[in-house]
């Protein structure tokens, strides 16, 4: 690109009018209440702080450019939440998130090597990320939507993509998956400090 | 039938939520394999979405919005942009198309050349010479370079538009 041509699309830039469906006082009030549970979503979904920035971004925006006209609240929410599943699931299948889930903590490392207590909360928090890891991302996003999120098996279902009869069997599936590597974690982790 | 889940997990969820279990509640965890699953799952997860609140990760609802709108405006500028890439590109092959086309009818040098590579081409077929049938109709060559063009112009076009 030559300058003039830097130039003019910068002219172009400042004369495009975009307008969103949404207005920023709306949106604004809307990110505050939902950035911060969404964010921890993707953290926990990708298993990458980083991966979890873009995508915030990302689902933010595409929400922005949607022509959607939202019937209450939780249909909006469950409606970004479903943009961001996609995304994860979309970088899922190109395999642009790892299947490990280890996000750094330097927090709880440092308190770590002060308290034993906390160590043993650390080892904790180690195993249900690596025993998350071992899930699909769908149980994931199940299970954090359920028990951190809190959400109702409907608004998960809108989320998922899935009948709400499912949801049931799904979250029973993948609890007793994680229930089940989280004991033999914590069974191997006896183990090993005996 | 299987059951999936048990009329007390609300329950259990509220009393890790809370932090207060009574001992009736403990006793049913102790008996019922879904809630002690619930236990299990759920609690690591609620502390896990504690720690995760701390977490100064999250630009401010300001920054989103105008990240939002920068790039909503270059999109559109990009939008805007494409049928002017697309004309460039219409315009440019249909010069080249006729400039051949015109090379080809006005020069014999050029045509003589031209059919004897297409006469090397079309040996392998029987009965059939596409050299006789270019001499003998003058209307051929160009009309086998429109049709080139028109199969090469969607593709370019493709090529110029597609983004990534």
């Amino acid at each position: 690109m030559t300058f003039t041509h830097a130039h003019s699309l910068d002219a172009v830039l400042d004369d495009v009018d975009v307008s969103f469906e949404m207005d920023e006082d709306a949106f604004r009030a809307f990110y505050d209440r939902t950035a911060r549970p969404l964010w921890n979503y993707l953290a926990r979904l990708t298993g990458d702080a980083q991966a979890a920035d873009d995508l915030l971004q990302e689902s933010y925006y595409r929400f922005l450019r949607t022509r959607v006209a939202w019937e209450s609240e939780t249909h909006r929410r469950a409606y970004l939440f479903r943009i961001a599943t996609n995304l994860v699931r979309d970088g899922h299948r190109r395999s642009k998130f790892g299947r490990t889930v280890a996000l750094p903590d330097p927090e709880n490392d440092a308190r770590c090597a002060t308290s034993d207590d906390l160590a043993e909360s650390t080892a904790r928090r180690t195993d249900l990320r690596r025993a998350m890891g071992r899930l699909r991302p769908r149980e994931r996003a199940l299970l954090w939507l359920a028990y951190a999120q809190g959400h109702a098996h409907t608004e998960i279902a809108e989320v998922l993509g899935v009948k709400t009869a499912s949801v049931k069997l799904l979250l029973f599936r993948a609890r007793r998956k994680l229930a089940g590597f989280l004991r033999q974690a914590s069974t191997s982790g006896i183990g090993g400090r005996l | 039938m299987k059951t999936f889940e048990c009329p007390r997990e609300h329950d259990v969820l509220d009393a890790l939520t809370t932090g207060r279990m009574d001992d009736e509640l403990r006793q049913h965890v102790a008996a019922c394999a879904i809630c002690a699953d619930v236990v299990d799952v759920a609690a690591p997860i609620l502390i896990d979405r504690e720690d995760r609140s701390r977490a100064p990760h999250i630009p401010s609802s300001a920054v989103m919005w105008w990240r939002a709108q920068k790039r909503a405006r270059q999109d559109a500028a990009r939008e805007a942009a494409r049928p002017i890439t697309v004309a460039h590109v219409v315009g440019v092959l249909s010069a080249a198309g006729i400039a051949i086309a015109l090379a080809v009818m006005l020069s014999p040098w050029l045509r003589g050349a031209m059919s004897n590579v297409i006469a090397g081409a079309s040996s392998g077929f029987s009965g059939f010479s596409l050299q006789t049938a270019i001499l003998s109709h003058g209307w051929l060559m160009p009309a086998l370079m429109i049709t080139v063009l028109l199969l090469l112009t969607p593709i370019a076009i493709y090529f110029a538009v597609a983004e990534d």
